[in-house]
């Protein structure tokens, strides 16, 4: 109803207004939250047009500033499209974080045990590893939540917990870099770091892989038959059952997929970034990509918008609060009211049907 | 180093008296989201609501100086991000679990925002003055009970209080039945004639200002407090474990809400001496593998305690 007022006020009778309208959501959602940003500014002091400008030109001014953006999004963006994939068949993945972490973990317990090899062998299986660490952290609320029923979301929550504090203690044990004042691991093999694509950034070829991801995902969500089954449980569960679609067998199968995707994000940004692992090794980003994949309304092109938008958003912070003085945090109180305003927004594209 | 530091009267004490002064809090923001929970809204945010409230909390203790109007302003600012998620997830009836999270997100940001702009980044960290510990009367003279039990801040009592209060609220009231009605079934209750939106938006408000008072709480409890970033450090996500590990119940979330308090004491206190015995990893690990294995055990099969109706989404006919 609302589609057709606007259609009609605008005067496009042709024009496909449903298609675009999460898009549109999408877009009001970012300026009302962009304008009680502003809002915040004004009170501590500070001018928004400055401060805003100053956060355009930090994410988007130079080649390296949008390098940054790019690095920044790459582990969203792989990480949003497992989260899309498992929110397809409901399945509500909480605990990317702990996935990432474990994935990770693994992948560096191999890596510091095979010592140098070739990149072409070391990186693919390091790449693996790490999948199949993640994705063992996420099938295990998987199968409990087909087989015992159990509500995943405090799980995943639990479990996240559960990995980090694992994680921490090897970092501050046995894992820990002999002498160093911190909990690290000691560094990879020089032979398995993802080199750099573009010279003057750290656009690194994690970046391709996030990428390549994109096009899996997208595929794999609206062109293959598990993508379509996932789809359908997801959408209407007794539809799915009477259509005989093994319902157990196919939430499993997406929560590996997600929490693999997990894995790898994490042991991406090791061996492109830090080429060790740190004990922060994310700064959140199992929750962020969550925001990032409603935004990005769980398609894998969206999901690459958002996540390069929230990177901008990172970025530009940053540069803004070395320009003004305004705190980089209100980033996150933005990306917070963003996906607020897009529940909400939600709503009337709902109503407006 | 090793047991005999953790067998000596001293550690006992201080282990045990700091697990009342852990306990409090996370038991506040437990019965608050039980009561949100008991009406069938999910609210993920609880994380993100104690920060902000506790932000609030030593923002107006810092200027007024009085402690109480911290307090109530942090019940109002629970109330306020509340009324957030309670909008959308009961007027809107959008998807609570996103709902939430944005709240963590938005509320934590803002917080961290609020601190660095007010309070800046210097070298002499602000300081408030909160609420002393409290000694009641003769009770507090008794040899091992007294520095336990009766020495703690007066929110401490408030909360042991509170949540038997709320039980038998609960449980014994017309009312206590009416939001556990519609936790399970709001067509049912709807068919009766209540408002499923009232009682709900009532549950989330209430459940919200106590978990703003579990904010205030936490940095109010001891004089000379110091609000720093990530000072909640998940124990909003601990108290919605332990709303499942208490089984919805409020007076279990006491008992649970003091074995989550005496392990993190005992870990915390651990740390701090360097014992070797075990790494504190692990002893911090336990809550959260404790709500995992409830959470298995209560499956399907067995009896399951969950509101029936939590966080779906209810849309009113007609």
């Amino acid at each position: 109803m609302l589609q057709a007022k606007v259609k009609k006020k605008l005067r496009l009778k042709a024009f496909p207004v449903e298609k675009f309208w999460p898009f549109i959501i999408s877009v009001f959602s970012v300026m009302g939250a962009l304008g009680v940003g502003a809002i915040l500014i004004l009170v501590a002091g500070a001018s928004p047009l400055e401060a805003y400008s100053n956060m355009l030109m930090g994410s988007f001014g130079r080649l390296y500033s949008f390098g940054e953006v790019l690095r920044q999004a790459t582990p969203l963006i792989i990480i949003g499209c497992g989260i899309a994939i498992t929110n397809k068949c409901n399945f509500f993945n909480i605990g990317a974080e702990g996935q990432l972490y474990m994935g990770a973990l693994m992948a560096t317990i191999v890596g510091l045990t095979f010592g140098e090899m070739h990149s072409m062998l070391i990186i693919p299986l390091l790449l693996v590893v790490a999948f199949l660490g993640g994705a063992f952290w996420g099938v295990i609320p998987g199968i409990l939540k087909v087989k015992l029923g159990t509500p995943e979301i405090i799980l995943t929550i639990s479990m996240n917990y559960i990995s980090i504090l694992f994680v921490s203690q090897l970092l501050e044990g046995p894992l820990k870099e002999p002498g160093a004042y911190a909990p690290y691991s000691s560094p990879l093999p020089t032979s398995a770091q993802l080199p750099i694509l573009i010279s003057d950034t750290r656009i690194h070829s994690g970046f391709l892989i996030a990428a390549i991801i994109v096009v899996l995902s997208y595929v794999l969500l609206r062109k293959t038959v598990l993508g379509f089954k996932l789809k359908t449980i997801g959408a209407n569960i007794k539809v799915a059952r009477a259509v005989g679609i093994n319902i157990q067998k196919n939430i499993v199968i997406s929560a590996i997929i997600g929490g693999g995707l997990a894995g790898v994000a994490g042991i991406i940004d090791i061996l492109a970034v830090f080429h060790r692992f740190p004990m922060n090794l994310s700064p959140g980003y199992g929750y962020t990509a969550i925001v990032v994949s409603w935004l990005g309304k769980n398609n894998p092109i969206g999901i690459m918008l958002a996540s390069v938008f929230f990177g901008a958003l990172i970025v530009g912070g940053n540069s803004m609060q070395r320009a003004t003085g305004i705190p980089s945090v209100l980033v996150s109180a933005i990306q917070g009211l963003v996906l607020v305003f897009t529940v909400t927004g939600d709503y009337f594209a709902r109503k407006g049907r | 180093m090793g047991l005999e530091t953790i067998l000596t009267l001293e550690f006992v004490i201080f282990v045990l008296a700091a697990t009342i002064r852990i306990a409090s809090p996370l038991l506040l923001a437990t019965i608050g989201e039980i009561l949100c929970e008991r009406s069938g809204i999910l609210n993920l945010g609880v994380e993100g609501i104690m920060a902000i409230s506790a932000f609030t909390a030593f923002g107006v203790c810092y200027y007024t100086g009085d402690p109480w109007l911290g307090v109530f302003a942090a019940m109002a600012g629970g109330a306020v991000f509340g009324f957030i998620h309670a909008y959308n997830s009961i007027s809107l009836a959008s998807n609570q679990i996103i709902t939430g999270i944005a709240i963590v997100i938005f509320a934590q940001g803002l917080a961290s925002f609020f601190q660095r702009v007010i309070f800046g980044f210097s070298v002499m960290p602000s300081m408030i003055k909160g609420f002393d510990p409290f000694h009641i009367p003769i009770l507090s003279q008794i040899p091992l009970l007294g520095p336990i039990l009766f020495q703690q801040s007066v929110l401490t009592y408030v909360a042991l209080i509170s949540a038997p209060l709320i039980g038998i609220m609960l449980f014994k009231t017309t009312f206590g039945l009416k939001i556990r009605a519609t936790g399970d079934n709001p067509k049912a209750v709807a068919t009766v004639g209540l408002s499923v939106y009232r009682i709900r938006y009532a549950c989330v408000l209430a459940g919200s200002s106590l978990m703003g008072l579990a904010g205030a709480h936490l940095i109010l409890s001891v004089s000379g407090q110091v609000f720093y970033e990530f000072m909640i450090s998940g124990r909003g996500w601990l108290a919605l474990c332990l709303v499942i590990f208490a089984k919805w119940n409020p007076y279990k979330a006491i008992y649970g809400s003091l074995l989550f308090g005496f392990i993190d004491a005992f870990q915390m206190r651990l740390q701090a001496l360097g014992t070797g015995i075990i790494p504190y990893q692990y002893l911090a690990m336990l809550p959260y593998l404790l709500t995992v294995i409830v959470l298995c055990l209560s499956s399907k099969r067995g009896s399951r305690d969950q509101p029936r109706a939590l966080a779906a989404p209810y849309e009113r006919e007609g």
